[in-house]
């Protein structure tokens, strides 16, 4: 059962995985030993989290705490160059890499891709020497509105069995309160937690400059996309994408 | 002096329908057991025999009750002979407290369920290769489920009617070699009834329901079979949020979201605590027991 993260360039996705390996209150990554991912996925020179060249596969044993008790799984977690999603002389000097990231795709059962905050969603004020001298390097609002169109295309065309499509858009610091969001939106497994109204606040408060594009989308694909928000500075926000599709591959 | 259920000796099911018509929900729904159906019915009880029978009760409580939906099982085309010989087996048994109908019984029940796609491509001029093995399953069996739903009503023209004739096509070939085809039930279930205009019709799920809205292969089911064979039933996995005399409250538990998607696809339970499923037990129990009980 695979899980296919995609993304452009230095959104996150590896960092992602990292900040996963180090635990939360309803995930634990059991195998391989979460150190390992942590230090492979580390620039030794740099210390800051190596991007990702090629695609990486990685077979992890998650268990995830679902309202019926602790669960565990197994998944196919596959990482793929950003250059892949955002650079098309990539698509086109790696042709065969480009067409095996196509083939992972199509046969994945879920597909993660993550979006960065637009320029215009982030907050200045949260920026705290984040982002810094880099805001300009976020997509505008319309570089943003065209990233998810070209994205949720390439799924209709790629991937028209693929179970689960997860959006996520990454450093949410950086665009909300996320202490207030925790409260609303902690999960516990003893209470149930409803995916629907969580899906729902979260497109309405986060995607609307996509709204059109995504209404054009699910009048077309039989499976809809599930949205999210994720900061590696909230494991509260981190693990409710992975929960939830812990849930369906826990039980599949 | 109270007396134990009647064991009735196992039936195998196998249920049938377009993608979205609610297959899967309906078993995880039964396997839930959900406080409004163990109202309806009490002392009810779902009892797995098979791992996935399991799995149905998870799904149920993970997914479900939490406000997300079950996923659709994709028809490998690619891969029909395999994915055949993988299909889940839900066996269990169904605890059926004594009704006005009958003593109390225990079903047991082994069901299998066919991706959606699976019934849109009966009727295709060309179905993929290994489609053959499939239809041989179907056919070991006599007892299906076939459940649907009027969402599109065009689709009384262009899917249900000639897949039903190709159906019985293969029955009347089948029969030939396998007499015991002749002693095969159909239910055929109007899913998804807790909607307004199909709820106040779930008491007459012949005239005010199929035959209203989908009079072609209304027509020519009865035509082509005889009521020992051939039921027809309604059934709403979610219900509505109150249907009792004390909590009266006739709004479908049903949430679709305003997203652009397809209301018959993407619909969630809207309160899981106000869950009271209608018409699961009475198709299952007239393919095990050739009797109708009404609810």
């Amino acid at each position: 059962m695979s899980v296919i993260v995609i993304g452009d360039r230095q959104v996150g996705k590896t960092n992602m995985v990292v900040a996963l390996a180090e635990g939360t209150d309803n995930l634990v990554i059991r195998e391989p030993d979460p150190q390992s991912i942590i230090m492979k996925k580390y620039n030794v020179d740099t210390g800051d989290i190596a991007g990702t060249f090629k695609t990486q596969q990685e077979t992890l044993s998650i268990s995830v705490n679902l309202s019926t008790g602790w669960r565990e799984f197994q998944t196919n977690w596959i990482d793929t160059p950003g250059e892949a999603w955002s650079n098309p002389n990539w698509r086109q000097n790696n042709p065969a890499q480009w067409q095996d990231i196509k083939n992972s795709v199509r046969d994945s059962k879920a597909v993660f891709l993550l979006m960065p905050p637009s320029r215009n969603m982030i907050n200045p004020d949260q920026l705290d020497g984040g982002l810094g001298n880099e805001l300009d390097k976020q997509p505008t609002s319309l570089q943003w509105q065209n990233q998810l169109g070209e994205k949720l295309s390439f799924l209709r065309k790629n991937a028209p069995n693929v179970q689960h499509i997860l959006i996520s858009i990454h450093k949410a610091d950086l665009f909300c309160n996320i202490t207030q969001k925790e409260r609303k939106w902690r999960y516990n497994p003893l209470q149930n937690f409803r995916w629907v109204d969580y899906n729902e606040h979260i497109q309405q408060a986060h995607f609307k400059i996509g709204e059109k594009i995504i209404r054009q989308h699910n009048r077309q694909a039989f499976v809809t996309p599930r949205f999210f928000i994720t900061s590696t500075k909230s494991p509260v926000l981190l693990e409710l994408p992975w929960i939830y599709l812990g849930a369906y591959l826990a039980n599949d | 002096m109270i007396k134990s259920p009647k064991q009735q000796k196992g039936s195998e099911i196998r249920m049938i329908g377009p993608r979205g018509s609610g297959k899967t929900t309906y078993l995880a729904t039964l396997a839930y057991c959900p406080k409004g159906l163990r109202e309806k019915y009490p002392g009810l009880k779902f009892t797995p025999y098979s791992e996935d029978a399991e799995k149905l009760v998870r799904l149920a409580g993970d997914l479900l009750k939490n406000g997300a939906k079950l996923a659709g099982t994709y028809l490998d085309k690619a891969n029909l002979t395999e994915q055949i010989q993988k299909l889940p087996y839900y066996d269990f048994q169904l605890t059926i407290p004594k009704t006005a109908y009958g003593p109390s019984l225990n079903l047991e029940l082994s069901a299998r369920d066919f991706p959606g796609e699976f019934f849109e491509k009966i009727a295709h001029p060309s179905p993929p290769a290994g489609i053959e093995l499939w239809f041989d399953d179907l056919f070991s069996v006599t007892g299906w489920m076939v459940m649907m739903t009027d969402w599109q009503p065009g689709r009384d023209q262009q899917q249900y009617y000639p897949a039903f004739k190709k159906l019985c096509e293969e029955i009347t070939n089948a029969q030939e070699i396998q007499p015991a085809l002749k002693n095969l039930k159909i239910a055929v279930v109007m899913a998804k009834c807790e909607r307004g205009e199909l709820w106040t019709g779930r008491k007459d799920p012949d005239l005010d329901l199929f035959q209203v809205r989908l009079p072609k292969t209304y027509n020519y089911l009865t035509d082509k079979f005889g009521p020992k064979r051939l039921q027809f039933f309604a059934c709403s996995s979610f219900g509505v949020l109150g249907d009792s005399r004390w909590s009266f409250d006739p709004r479908p538990n049903r949430y679709t979201p305003d997203d652009g998607s397809l209301h018959e696809y993407n619909a969630f339970l809207r309160n899981g605590d106000q869950w009271y499923p209608y018409g699961l037990i009475p198709p299952l129990y007239w393919l095990a027991t050739g009797k109708r009980i009404e609810e």
